[in-house]
């Protein structure tokens, strides 16, 4: 290899052994502040989607005597947390907690939509014909994107404990050209 | 510690991230879809629901009055509507004899932005207690519906439909007049009878036998006749002569009738007890 080689943080050998090609320790890039507003803008939009659209949904079908299985406070309660763990996702992906953070937030999207697929009936009269729509299938194919997504999870928690800054560094990789200060961007 | 190729691990886990992605946003495109078509699907049922009474077609046969209930199904969306089944009970709060039938129908398969028909059979069993009912009161029977289908092979799709269903009586107001008896030659007294009836169901045609028993208020036979009997359309009046013995006056009189089919299969309905005013 031809470029710079990076040691890991802490690592007790020293960056460059005499003789060697220049190594220069690798920085994680950490929840930088830019990472963390976008994870809230993030989780403001998923509290839209998930919590607020199906509540004001919810809300008005019950002017027209449509009534949910659903009750309003819980959609915005769980929709919430699901708001929140995928923020808190995004914002620990440059961490060796994302994978955890993963499978929490996976792991509460498939709580509750099994708990939506206990009572999966939405009925409804129109034109004095009274519709029921079981959706229980419809819910059970929403279970694959969180399960695949809780597997994602596991499989990175796994990676990122035999490989530790694999990911990061591969996700993340040190910025070698010049920054607007001078120098490289990253330490050298 | 660079690595020359990222491990099996971190491969894995992005290709499953990406998997859990795509199929994330298939399944919000499918259920847009299915949720725009339903729609479209439920807007045509309700259209067609005034048409309901438009396609009723009833018969006899046997013992039963058959019922033939075609619902026409529009289906304005994309997916297909499969294993569409109907079930019917008919009901009605002044016969006791409830249900008074119940049917199914189907299954049905009926593509997207198709047209199915689905014919709903229902029979009246006319050896019930509300076979002779029926045949003489127009009656308001209560109607559910139940459909089960298949929306987009994963949207199960149950239908109630709570409709009244009016039934006309093919004998509808029968009644029994006398007109002046005339003494016969032989003793027996010909008293002019006029039998009056008529047919609410329109296109439903009974042909048979009118049996007709005259009886005193205290029971004695007066005199029995039989004549044929055919509905079509409208009123329907007959008149006959009856011979009684000249004890008989008529008035006041009891009169009991039995309603015969020749069939096939043959079957004969005690039609309830009229008096002569």
């Amino acid at each position: 290899m031809n470029g710079p080689q990076f040691s890991e943080p802490g690592s007790p050998y020293p960056a460059r052994a005499p003789g060697a090609r220049r190594v220069i320790p690798y920085q994680p890039p950490g929840v930088s502040g830019a990472r963390i507003a976008g994870a809230v803008s993030l989780t403001f939009l998923y509290f839209g989607l998930v919590a607020l659209l199906p509540y004001y949904l919810e809300q008005y079908a019950a002017k027209y005597g449509l009534s949910a299985p659903i009750g309003p406070d819980f959609l915005l309660v769980a929709g919430a947390i699901v708001a929140i763990l995928a923020g808190l996702s995004v914002a620990t992906k440059p961490t060796r907690a994302w994978g955890p953070v993963r499978v929490m937030s996976a792991g509460f999207d498939l709580i509750y939509i099994f708990y939506l697929l206990q009572n999966p009936v939405y009925a409804t009269t129109i034109h004095g014909f009274m519709i029921s729509l079981t959706y229980s299938r419809i819910l059970e194919l929403f279970l694959i994107p969180p399960g695949i997504g809780l597997l994602a999870g596991v499989v990175t928690s796994i990676g990122d404990i035999r490989h530790p800054w694999e990911r990061i560094q591969l996700q993340f990789p040190p910025k070698l050209w010049p920054s607007r200060g001078g120098g490289y961007g990253q330490a050298m | 510690m660079m690595q020359s190729s990222p491990s099996a691990l971190y491969r894995l886990a992005q290709v499953l991230r990406v998997l859990a992605i795509l199929a994330l946003v298939f399944l919000v495109l499918f259920l847009a879809t299915v949720a725009f078509s339903a729609v479209q699907l439920g807007e045509g049922i309700a259209k067609q629901s005034g048409s309901l009474h438009h396609s009723v077609a009833a018969a006899i046969v046997g013992t039963d009055i058959l019922v033939n209930v075609t619902f026409p199904i529009p289906n304005q969306g994309y997916y297909n509507v499969r294993d569409l089944t109907l079930v019917a009970i008919f009901t009605n709060q002044t016969i006791q004899s409830s249900p008074l039938a119940v049917t199914t129908g189907g299954p049905a398969n009926i593509p997207g932005h198709g047209e199915g028909n689905v014919s709903l059979l229902t029979s009246f069993d006319m050896a019930n207690p509300a076979g002779p009912f029926l045949l003489l009161n127009d009656a308001e029977i209560q109607g559910t519906l139940f459909l089960n289908a298949s929306y987009a092979a994963v949207v199960p799709v149950n239908l109630e439909v709570a409709f009244n269903y009016h039934w006309g009586a093919p004998f509808a107001n029968l009644s029994y007049g006398t007109g002046t008896p005339t003494l016969e030659k032989n003793g027996t007294v010909a008293i002019p009878v006029t039998i009056h009836f008529e047919n609410h169901t329109p296109g439903l045609t009974i042909a048979g036998n009118l049996a007709v028993v005259v009886s005193d208020p205290n029971g004695t036979l007066c005199t029995r006749q039989t004549f044929p009997v055919e509905t079509h359309d409208g009123p329907v009046t007959l008149m006959e002569t009856f011979y009684a013995p000249d004890t008989c006056s008529l008035a006041g009189d009891t009169v009991t009738s039995v309603f015969t089919s020749p069939g096939p299969p043959p079957f004969s309905i005690d039609l309830p007890t009229e008096t002569i005013p």
